[in-house]
């Protein structure tokens, strides 16, 4: 059998990196507590719905991306291939622009979370000008889960200093970014670990949670003396970090009652290996990141610690080096940024340029496989998703925003329709609207600004 | 492209003066132009206007009533919480993670003073301010520098919290605690200590005190000057500025002390106590993290360099060698900063030697070696640091170092390609060989992309006598390099050529002064940056282009002592 070199064998892996804790969990939410169609909990409430991001970068090949039919049970096109098993969850959307043109690949997310241009004057500086739309999510949907949002990533690729947008997809205000985690064990630790509240309660600290709680009460009279003494900005910048201070006590609060009982995995599941920083290659590791990430966040997400999440397999304008996908000498000397720019002596048709984009599609199934993997009530967790799947640009070589990929993953609790091919025209800003809306956030009357500002659903991803 | 008039106020403006690619440069370092597609390839002169924050140095501009920057409240970047950290305990222990600063223009104490922490970094502080006072209170040594005075056993010792309290608190706050601090503190303090003993509840205030946002961030607001419209900062405040800017750490007893007595109320009492800063050991560690950003290092010969193609001891000596060649400069022979680019020295070790085709140092580790006089090498673009960060260890990126030229050196923000212009080239024959700079002509030759590639390629593509690990080379693909080039308008015959163009540019001046400003005030750069900044750049000047010497001149000027109304 081939085995990595970290020792695992590749089989093992694909079992599940929580030593097989995403297909052998108990029900994280007690049926006792669900009413008899397992659709919502007995006393009435219903299931919570989740909302996430998931991001790819550098483009596509639209010819090789939109398939070639409309409406259900579409083909899949030879991009979106790695979908196949999952895809009665997977909605394609086409032809829609992203407003305001871009002038870098930081340009896509940002317009994409804000629905407005970048903040900032060049490549060292752009950032958002406001929170992305996840954390307007997380705060009408999640404000009492133990974690507001979950930023995870997957590959920590070096690249140029640069503004935060072009790293970042979530952020709550302009240089304020969620920098996703890349560390599979600190992961686990936030999650579960020591000082983590999990449904079980919180778990075994030295510190008492009283005493964390009189320490945060200091810490916040604190912040009530600067209050006053700031200036208007400042001030809110003190806001924004005492948002964490709140976030924390939330936390610390946090009973488990309303968590769907005392599910012994949710308590303690087994923790995932190390992989940063080990000594494997990118494709080794991003295998095994992305499997162990993925699993995690399926257990985050049905332990109710968190309703939102960002996932980034790749930043913004990667310039990570897949060896497997690219090959050997020469055409190693091109990162996926490089060749997404189709350079010299690769044609618009080079196998090479599509076949990143693949690679990228069969990550995002694995993930998309391990939410699906976790049941719940009467389906699974991929269920109550409603998940946008983007990236940075339309493709490479022109830099274009004109009909922007995106992929919307998941039923949001039966309100997306799954599995169609929907092909328009105008604002894609409409589907972050439509999904936000879906999973809940419908205190959101419009999203973006001046040209990008949409108030209109896309009804053909309503049910 | 203007950044809309609603956000203009939160944006940041940046250190850069923008480049257009017409042939002109924005007079106000505000927004360029956007590239222009199909514009002749008008690169010859673009940056000749000077104009920008990095206009021409030497310019007499009026210095009146040009107002300080505003008042700032600054997290502590990740690095300076952990030397903070080691200063306050004692070194070696356990920081737990803490999230990285964002690098805003190049720099993370920028982003520091212009961005908040996440709710992520926020319970990471919580975690980490949990796991030092632990350990503090867990070792004798670490735990004296909390308190002040052995505690009467049994009951709670009020009184010698309370001194505690006042003589630790002040190095946590760099500043006197007031009386509601210390009642504050101590009723934790009394809390924490009632089920556990005196120094578990010490935990509870360290573990509170560092997470203040009065540790995590510094608020350096002044005192309004009467009279005035600006505040003037105390003598606490120019104690941190001094400690943070030059020592990227807390200030230590002694500054405190300095800044209690008084002693920094001068502007006198500022520049001796600078100068005996920048003598301390201290200063070399403490601009560490200024050398690195300046020459964008990043993580370059630190991390995973997998992905780089490069063996990590080069690519860490690479690193080192950098770093040294600027110690070098700057603390131990104070020359003139311009050698940065234009040297006569560098550092290797017999690593390194052996990879540029230097003779091997004698002795061992790294040693000051003199460059051959008419070797291709001089100046840190003629070694790894620049060559090989620029690329991938695989292949080079003359587009790249060109841009990094400009935005670095020049502080001329090239712009990004135009939105929706087809950016890439027609193939040619793919079995007949041709050099880098030949495939770039073609690129150049697109209407879309000219324009602003006239501003980067001639000043990369003379980099291609090194391959992409730094290495000369005689030939690309069999075929002979050709390594002359212009930087706007002035020819040179080599990368040697060029070093010197720029050693002697007044720009390049101009860019050092607005590098230094920026990642010491951690502002954000406005309309009056320029004007700000004129003294500076004479002072600097009139030094013979010394770092020391214009440190000296910053920290004695308006622009460090004194601040107007936050915004």
């Amino acid at each position: 059998m081939r085995t990595t070199k970290l020792g695992l064998s590749r089989r093992k892996m694909l079992r599940g990196m929580l030593h097989g804790a995403a297909v052998s969990v108990a029900l994280p939410r007690l049926d006792a507590m669900l009413n008899g169609n397992g659709t919502a909990y007995a006393a009435g409430a219903s299931l919570p719905r989740r909302f996430g991001v998931w991001a790819w970068a550098n483009g596509v090949r639209l010819s090789r991306w939109v398939p070639a039919k409309t409406g259900a049970g579409f083909p899949l096109s030879d991009e979106l291939a790695p979908l196949g098993p999952v895809r009665d969850y997977v909605s394609v959307v086409s032809g829609l622009d992203l407003p305001f043109g871009g002038r870098s690949h930081a340009a896509g997310n940002c317009v994409f979370m804000t629905g407005q241009p970048l903040a900032g004057t060049n490549d060292a500086d752009y950032t958002f000008p406001s929170a992305s739309l996840d954390q307007a999510v997380a705060a009408a949907i999640g404000p009492t889960t133990p974690i507001r949002s979950l930023e995870l990533g997957v590959t920590d690729a070096p690249s140029e200093e640069k503004g935060t947008a072009f790293h970042w997809w979530s952020h709550t205000g302009p240089n304020s970014p969620n920098r996703c985690n890349f560390d599979t064990k600190a992961v686990f630790t936030r999650l579960f670990g020591a000082g983590a509240v999990t449904p079980a309660g919180p778990t075994a600290v030295d510190v008492t949670q009283a005493m964390r709680r009189s320490v945060l009460d200091v810490v916040a009279a604190d912040a009530a003396d600067l209050r006053p003494m700031l200036g208007a900005r400042d001030r809110a910048r003190l806001e924004q970090h005492l948002d964490g201070i709140r976030a924390i006590e939330t936390r610390l609060g946090a009973t488990g009652a309303m968590r769907g009982g005392a599910s012994v995995s949710c308590a303690s599941p087994p923790a995932p290996p190390a992989l940063v920083g080990s000594a494997v290659d990118y494709d080794a590791r991003v295998k095994l990141i992305n499997q162990t990430m993925a699993e995690l966040l399926a257990l985050a997400l049905a332990c109710d610690l968190t309703r939102v999440f960002t996932y980034q397999l790749v930043q913004p304008g990667t310039e990570v080096l897949i060896k497997s996908v690219i090959g050997g000498a020469p055409a190693m000397t091109y990162d996926a940024h490089d060749l997404s720019h189709m350079p010299d002596g690769y044609s618009a048709d080079d196998p090479l340029l599509h076949t990143i984009v693949v690679h990228y599609m069969s990550e995002l199934a694995v993930l998309v496989q391990a939410l699906r993997a976790m049941p719940e009530g009467a389906g699974t967790l991929l269920d109550s998703c409603g998940i946008l799947a983007a990236n940075d640009v339309t493709d490479g070589p022109s830099h274009s925003y004109k009909s922007f990929p995106v992929l919307v993953i998941g039923r949001a609790g039966g309100r997306l329709r799954s599995g169609v091919h929907v092909a328009s025209a105008g604002n894609v800003l409409r589907v972050p609207l439509t999904v936000a809306r879906a999973v809940g956030h419908d205190a959101l009357a419009s999203f973006g600004a001046r040209e990008g500002l949409t108030s209109d659903p896309l009804s053909e991803l309503l049910v | 492209m203007r950044v809309p008039a609603k956000f203009r106020s939160v944006s940041i403006v940046t250190a850069f003066a923008a480049l257009s690619c017409t042939g002109t440069v924005s007079g106000d370092g505000r927004i360029g132009a956007k590239p222009t597609a199909g514009a002749a390839g008008a690169g010859g002169g673009a940056a000749a206007a000077g104009g920008g924050a990095a206009g021409a140095g030497g310019t007499s501009v009026g210095t009146a009533a040009v107002a300080p920057p505003p008042a700032s409240w600054r997290r502590l970047t990740a690095s300076q919480y952990r030397n903070t950290i080691d200063d306050l305990f004692g070194p070696g222990l356990d920081h737990g993670a803490i999230e990285a600063t964002p690098a805003l223009d190049g720099f993370s104490t920028v982003g520091g003073a212009q961005g908040a922490a996440s709710a992520y970094g926020v319970e990471q502080f919580e975690l980490a301010a949990q796991q030092v006072a632990a350990q503090v209170v867990a070792d004798a040594a670490r735990f004296g520098r909390v308190i002040a005075c052995a505690p009467a056993p049994r009951a709670f010792d009020s009184a010698c919290a309370r001194r505690s309290l006042a003589s630790f608190g002040r190095r946590v706050f760099r500043r006197p605690l007031t009386d509601a601090e210390v009642d504050r503190y101590e009723g934790l303090w009394r809390a924490a200590a009632a089920p556990a003993g005196f120094a578990p509840g010490a935990a509870a205030v360290v573990s509170a005190l560092l997470q203040s946002p009065k540790f995590l961030y510094r608020t350096e607001y002044g005192q309004p000057v009467a009279g005035t419209a600006t505040r003037r900062y105390t003598g606490y405040e120019l104690a941190s500025r001094l400690s943070y800017f030059l020592w990227n750490t807390t200030p230590d007893d002694a500054l405190l002390e300095a800044a209690a007595r008084g002693a920094l109320d001068t502007d006198d009492g500022i520049r001796a106590t600078a100068e005996a800063m920048l003598i301390s050991p201290r200063a070399r560690a403490g601009l560490d993290d200024y050398f690195a950003e300046l020459l964008r290092l990043d993580d370059f010969g630190l991390a995973d360099e997998a992905s780089r193609n490069l063996p990590p001891s080069l690519a860490a000596g690479m690193r080192r060698q950098a770093l040294l060649d600027l110690d070098d400069i700057v603390f131990d022979r104070d020359a003139t900063f311009s050698e940065l680019v234009e040297g006569t020295t560098t550092h290797v070790d017999a690593e390194l030697a052996r990879h540029y085709g230097l003779p091997t140092p004698t002795g061992t580790g790294f040693v000051r070696v003199t460059l051959p006089q008419d070797g291709p090498r001089t100046g840190f673009l003629t070694f790894g640091a620049f060559l090989v960060k620029s690329g991938n260890g695989l292949k080079t990126s003359p587009v790249r170092r060109g841009k990094l030229i400009r935005e670095g050196l020049l502080c001329q923000a090239v712009p990004p390609p135009p939105p929706n212009v087809d950016a890439s080239i027609p193939e040619l024959d793919p079995s007949a060989p041709r050099t880098t700079r030949q495939r770039l002509e073609q690129h150049r030759s697109q209407a879309g992309c000219s324009g602003c590639h006239a501003l980067m390629d001639p000043l990369g593509l003379p980099f291609e006598i090194f391959d992409a690990s730094a290495k000369l080379r005689a030939t690309e693909n069999g075929l002979p390099i050709d390594p002359s080039g212009e930087l706007d308008g002035q020819p040179f015959a080599t990368p040697r050529g060029l070093a010197h163009l720029l050693a002697t540019s007044p720009k390049l001046d101009a860019c050092t002064v607005s590098r230094l400003y920026r990642y010491a005030s951690g502002a954000a750069s406005d309309a009056d940056d320029d004007r700000r900044l004129a003294p500076l750049r004479e002072a600097f000047r009139a030094s013979g282009g010394r770092l020391r010497a214009l440190i000296l001149a910053y920290v004695g000027s308006a622009l460090f002592l004194q601040a107007s109304d936050p915004s």
